[in-house]
């Protein structure tokens, strides 16, 4: 255990120094810097600051044992406490995602260092293998600080530049102080991923805050604008808010992904007590164009009239709820190898999770669907939808087809190419093709 | 609930009468005249024993637990003081336009003076000094008649052909469509020949005479009322029209545009909880008024359906705000006859009903109001954008994306050519063929089908290529489509079936053709299962079991009238008639539709002669529908014709028991006193059926009649004037009045009626043999 503990202790001994008593203020954009704010968001210096100080794991990492590893992502800043303004923050791993992390960075088959506490741990979880810290170490974007040659670094969490639109000041600063998990199956959905806990003290928390409600300064786009503008909720009677529930349960497809209350699917962000989070000119823009202000969301552009996106933009600010953060979700299935084939990326980012990564229907998010997702490698099934009924449900969701309301509308997200692509890619998927009368008969020779 | 007779109240409009739905094996549509018309055999003249007239039609009706009534409304005018842009837009359009008081923003025919000119008269549409709206009729040899215009009905607004009609309040308390329409295509007056000629709608012409006109003397009212032609409530907004009974009738409108609470349903709730300083309910979000945006599938249609769909009456008494369902049954007039071809299209007159045949509806969502804005009447795509008028593709394909996207690869039409617009090929407009050739009336066709154009020739249809292409045959049109599109989706497999059997088809191959209980298509699934009943399913003859398997299948389904089909159809094939026992788990919505095609089969077999059969399937309808007063009445008059008086008496007096608010079941039950010898009883009768209905015709008709066999020929001329007054359109009264001043020696005044009653039904042998011996006795009388 000592060994262990010393051998961290001279690996990240580049980032000693910090005595933890400041006579200063701490610096936001510096400490944003150090932190690595960047490794993961968009919109404030990258990552580089952090990768090179943050010690490299995987083939660079033998000399950590397994065990130290174990122990440290227990609780990283009380084993290392007060090293630096650089941290390695708490991810509030589980025992198995420990074991299975300690085993991916380390790749020990000599288990050096091995303590009854590790050996235990690892009794308890015999399947926890290296592939599953792997894919833990990519969904945790871990390689956004530490390099791994078997891992890329995403940016995938919020653009920061875009704070001072987005959320509320008072709300960001207990966020900061304890992060709880927004999107259950993380920014990119199914990866998993989240906001750790960097143990911020109150000068570091007022620093950060300070400095990212600041950021509005940054390039602003035109969705962007939209959000700046100040803008109230509707004032909506009871009944107009009981409309407007009426069209998030029942008619659209909000659900599919979000989670009101019990009800709801668990992709996107719960959205109970939004008000309390995100400020009422931001949650009006995005419903209008989700991209326009994260270009790399998987949340449509809605189809509706902008009256209606109004009304049900009022009601969930309206609507009277704590903000509490979801509940992560476990289990989240491998992501499969990038894939160049037509369509595939899309099918992943968009419809895997629902229907599956083999579009068996039994996506992460299933589970939390009134109707079970159509599953596309059902072939029976699905030689008997034209290629144009497919597209026309990608295009105009699953209402248009009698099918579920929560199957979104991809209509003003996706180009006729995207669309096209998709049918193909579910087609490979089904191994089938639509009914021979689907195809025209001059047009298909 | 009536399963005693049909009631296709829409098919009025146009005159028509439900015909069979498939050669001998088929449905009958209702029985008129169940009160008979008795007369004593003269010495002088014919007698006219036991006839039925058309105008004779009582019916039976439950008397609905309606919870809503006529004071619940408010009118637009109210809802205009809130919601100013939805009234604004409603008031442009064509429900807002749909009719109303008379003046010059609702009439658009010519009531300039201009005759309107028949072989036997003419009629002259004015505007007199006082600002009203008048017909003045004028006959040789009769008084003029001067017909006041209370309200105007409709604006000749629609596309495909658009009329305006008229009607009048009548002294007993109905209101009734003149026989005066008017086409704004043509620029003409027409009228309906429907109930006479059978020609549909004609263009007035001298050629014609006044009653030529079907609805002359007029007799069609507004409101659904026992013992007359009508038209519901769809030719304005909240039209209800009652018995009051010992008063007379009583018709009430809101308004005769098609108003706000036609579609939400009443406000008067609405009005006062927004109004209230305190609403006092616990729910605040209770405005008294339902969100629309609530409504799925069904009750979105049922809006429209209220009106724009051919439907049964399974229960008098609906007013919007209604459950639909528990009123109207939208697939039961397809056991009557040809309404629609086996692909669901029009093939008589049927509105936008056949929207339940298209595949948008059946495999997808849609409603009216996916491509109709519902205040304005404008159009919309799926997602509410607005479009520009009807022929805007993106009705189309805000659905169907994949067209947009390359649109030339599927309409292989010119971009801008009409020929590549969506509904040029998938809603072309069709003429309604119940009306006739003569005035346009086309609607376009909500099944969205695909164009066929062999199989559209061989159902009679001009198919959309044809509409354009009209200089090529056929089998050129059907060799470009395949060319073009290769083969095409196929027919829901209900219709294909119903399109491959024959009569000589087996039963076994029958039920794997008809039957379809997976397919998602209602309409089709009903018409395959009403082909197969009507044409290999008889009383107590059991199903085979494949058969069996899909019909038992059909009967868990969750659409009402299929469902109601499925279990009457096990109960017919089933030999115990008592049986049913299913009917106690399902709904009275179910039972009711049950029961009323039960006696729609009941019907059938009478008129076939199979007594036995009919008694035995009425009999499983009071097994369904225990103690219903239609059901019982039916039952009598069955017992009737089949001259056991005795079980008859004491069915109508089970019905009267049930409603005793039945004037024409009176009439029925003092006939068939009268048949068992016992005057005195029918004359009881008769009279309690003044009593409730002082302008019962029928019964002034058979008091006449037990007058007249009495001897009493001074008291049976009384009744017969009588009834010719309340119902100068009753062509039997005034042959009945003619026949009995014959008796009086009084022949100069029996000719007139007798004349009217040749001149009303003009089919009539013994009315046309009875003014041919009148006439001859006059002459005879007359001086050398």
């Amino acid at each position: 255990m000592k060994a262990a503990l010393l051998l961290g202790a001279v690996a990240i001994a580049g980032l000693a120094g910090w005595s933890g008593t400041r006579q200063t203020p701490p610096d936001g954009r510096e400490l944003v810097a150090s932190l690595g704010c960047g490794a993961c968001h968009a919109g404030v210096p990258d990552g580089e600051a952090i990768r090179s100080v943050a010690p490299p794991l995987g083939e660079g990492a033998k000399e950590l044992a397994p065990a130290y590893i174990f122990h440290y992502l227990a609780d990283p800043q009380t084993v290392q406490p007060g090293i630096a303004p650089a941290r390695m923050p708490s991810y509030d791993l589980d025992e198995r995602q420990r074991v299975a992390l300690a085993l991916f960075v380390t790749n020990d088959r000599e288990m050096r260092g091995v303590d009854d506490a590790f050996r235990a741990a690892m009794d308890r979880h015999p399947d926890a293998d290296r592939a599953e810290g792997k894919a833990l170490f990519e969904a945790m974007n871990c390689a956004g600080c530490h390099l791994n040659s078997e891992a890329v670094p995403r940016v995938t969490a919020p653009d920061l530049s875009l704070t001072a639109l987005r959320v509320r000041e008072d709300w960001l600063a207990g966020y900061l102080a304890d992060p709880v998990t927004i999107r259950p199956a993380g920014p990119q959905p199914g990866r998993g991923g989240k906001m750790p806990d960097f143990r911020l003290d109150p000068a570091e928390l007022t620093a950060i805050t300070g400095f990212l409600m600041d950021l509005g300064e940054a390039p602003i786009t035109s969705p962007a604008n939209a959000a700046a503008l100040p803008w109230e909720p509707l004032v909506l009677s009871p009944f107009a808010m009981r409309k407007a529930e009426t069209l998030l349960r029942d008619r659209w497809s909000c659900m599919g992904c979000h989670q009101l209350g019990d009800d709801g699917g668990r992709i996107g962000p719960r959205l109970d007590g939004i008000a309390h989070r995100l400020r009422p000119e931001y949650v009006r823009a995005l419903i209008h164009d989700p991209a326009g202000l994260a270009a790399s969301t998987v949340m449509p552009a809605s189809l509706e009239q902008p009256e209606r996106l109004d009304l049900v933009a009022s009601y969930l600010l309206l609507r009277g709820a704590p903000w509490t953060g979801s509940e992560p979700v476990a289990g989240l299935p491998v992501p499969p190898p990038p894939d160049t084939a037509p369509g595939a990326a899309t099918y992943l980012a968009r419809c895997a999770p629902c229907h599956g990564i083999q579009g068996a229907g039994d996506g992460f998010n299933a589970p939390f669907l009134p109707v079970a997702p159509t599953s596309h490698s059902d072939s029976a099934a699905m030689s008997l939808r034209p290629d144009d009924t497919l597209y026309d449900g990608i295009h105009a969701g699953g209402w248009i087809l009698g099918k579920s309301h929560r199957m979104p509308a991809f209509g003003a997200s996706l180009n006729d190419r995207e669309k096209r692509d998709l049918v193909r890619y579910m087609r490979t998927l089904c191994r089938c093709q639509g009914p021979a009368w689907s195809h025209d008969g001059r047009s298909a020779r | 609930m009536n399963p005693g007779r049909r009631s296709l109240p829409s098919l009025r409009h146009a005159g028509l009468r439900a015909r069979r739905f498939r050669g001998s094996r088929g449905f009958i549509h209702a029985l008129n005249g169940r009160a008979r018309t008795l007369v004593a055999a003269l010495p002088l003249l014919a007698a006219c024993d036991d006839a039925s007239d058309a105008a004779g039609s009582p019916a039976a009706a439950d008397l609905p637990a309606v919870q809503i009534t006529a004071a619940d409304f408010v009118g637009s005018a109210t809802c205009a003081g809130c919601h100013e842009d939805q009234y604004r837009r409603w008031a442009g359009s064509t429900h807002g336009r749909a009719g109303g008081e008379p003046g010059p923003e609702t009439v658009i025919a010519p009531f300039d003076g201009t005759p309107i000119t028949f072989g036997d008269g003419t009629v002259l549409p004015i505007v007199d000094s006082a600002g009203r709206y008048l017909f003045r009729v004028r006959q040789e040899g009769r008084p003029e008649v001067t017909i006041k215009v209370d309200g105007v009905i409709g604006g000749g607004h629609l596309l495909g052909g658009g009329t305006q009609g008229f009607v009048t309040r009548m002294a007993d308390g109905t209101a009734r469509f003149l026989p005066f329409d008017y086409s704004r295509q043509l620029d003409d007056w027409f009228c309906n020949t429907g109930t006479r000629l059978q020609r549909g709608w004609t263009p007035i012409t001298a050629e014609m005479t006044l009653a030529d006109c079907g609805d002359w003397p007029p007799r069609r009212v507004l409101g659904t009322l026992q013992d007359f032609s009508n038209c519901q409530s769809c030719h304005g907004s909240q039209i209800a029209a009652r018995l009051e009974p010992g008063a007379g009738f009583e018709t009430h409108w809101t308004s005769l545009d098609i108003n706000c609470e036609s579609c939400h349903g009443p406000a008067r709730r609405h009005v006062e909880l927004m109004t209230a300083a305190d609403t006092g309910t616990a729910d605040p979000a209770d405005i008294g008024l339902p969100s629309r945006v609530a409504d799925g599938v069904e009750e979105s249609l049922g809006v429209c359906f209220q009106c724009h769909a051919v439907k049964d009456v399974v229960q008098d008494g609906h007013l919007p705000g209604t459950r639909f369902a528990d009123y109207y049954a939208l697939k039961l007039p397809i056991l009557g006859g040809d309404i629609y071809l086996r692909d669901g299209r029009v093939s008589s007159f049927a509105y936008q009903g056949t929207h339940l045949a298209s595949s948008c509806y059946a495999d997808g969502r849609m409603t009216c109001v996916s491509c109709h804005e519902p205040h304005g009447l404008g159009y919309w795509d799926i997602n509410r954008a607005p479009l520009a008028d009807e022929t805007d593709d993106r009705q189309c394909t805000s659905c169907h994306a994949a067209k947009a996207a390359a649109p030339e690869t599927h309409t292989f039409h010119p971009p801008d050519s009409p020929g590549a617009r969506c509904v040029s090929c998938h809603m072309p407009y069709l003429q309604h063929p119940g009306v006739g050739w003569a005035v346009p009336f086309a609607r376009s066709d909500h099944t969205i089908p695909i164009p066929r154009p062999e199989l559209d020739a061989r159902l009679g249809l001009v198919s959309a290529c044809r509409g354009c292409h009209t200089d090529r045959s056929e089998f050129r049109l059907q060799a470009q489509v395949d060319e073009w599109w290769g083969a095409t989706k196929p027919l829901d497999p209900a219709s294909a079936g119903l399109l491959a059997v024959t009569d000589a088809t087996g039963a076994e191959l029958a039920a794997r053709l008809l039957l379809h209980p997976g397919e998602p298509g209602a309409m089709a699934r009903f018409q395959g299962l009403a082909g197969f009943l009507a044409g290999w399913v008889r009383p107590g003859g059991g199903l085979g079991g494949d058969a069996a398997e899909r019909v038992n299948r059909l009967a868990a389904t969750s659409d009402l009238d299929v469902r109601a089909l499925a279990l009457a159809t096990l109960h017919v094939a089933d030999s115990t008639e008592a049986s049913g026992s299913a009917a106690s788990g399902e709904s009275l919505a179910v039972r009711r539709r049950w029961a009323m095609i039960l006696g729609f089969l009941s019907q059938d077999a009478m008129l076939g002669g199979d007594m036995e059969a009919a008694e035995g399937l009425l009999l499983r309808a009071r097994a369904v529908l225990p103690g219903d007063a239609g059901v019982l009445r039916a039952l009598g008059s069955l017992y009737h014709d089949g001259g056991d008086y005795s079980r008859a008496t004491t069915a109508y007096t089970e019905s009267l028991a049930a409603d005793p608010v039945q004037p024409s079941v009176h009439v029925d039950l003092g006939i068939t006193r009268a048949a068992a010898g016992d005057a005195a009883g029918a004359i009881r009768e008769y009279e309690r059926a003044l009593s409730l209905n002082p302008n019962e015709t029928l019964a002034y008709l058979n008091l006449g009649n037990v007058q007249l066999r009495g001897g009493d020929l001074a008291s049976a001329i009384r009744s017969y004037e009588r009834a010719v007054a309340v119902g100068p359109e009753f062509s039997r009264a005034h042959l009945n009045l003619a026949i009995a001043l014959a008796q009086a020696g009084r022949i100069e005044e029996a000719l007139p009626h007798g004349r009217l009653a040749v001149e009303y039904s003009p089919g009539d042998e013994t009315a046309r043999a009875t003014l041919a011996q009148l006439e001859a006795e006059s002459a005879r009388r007359q001086p050398q």
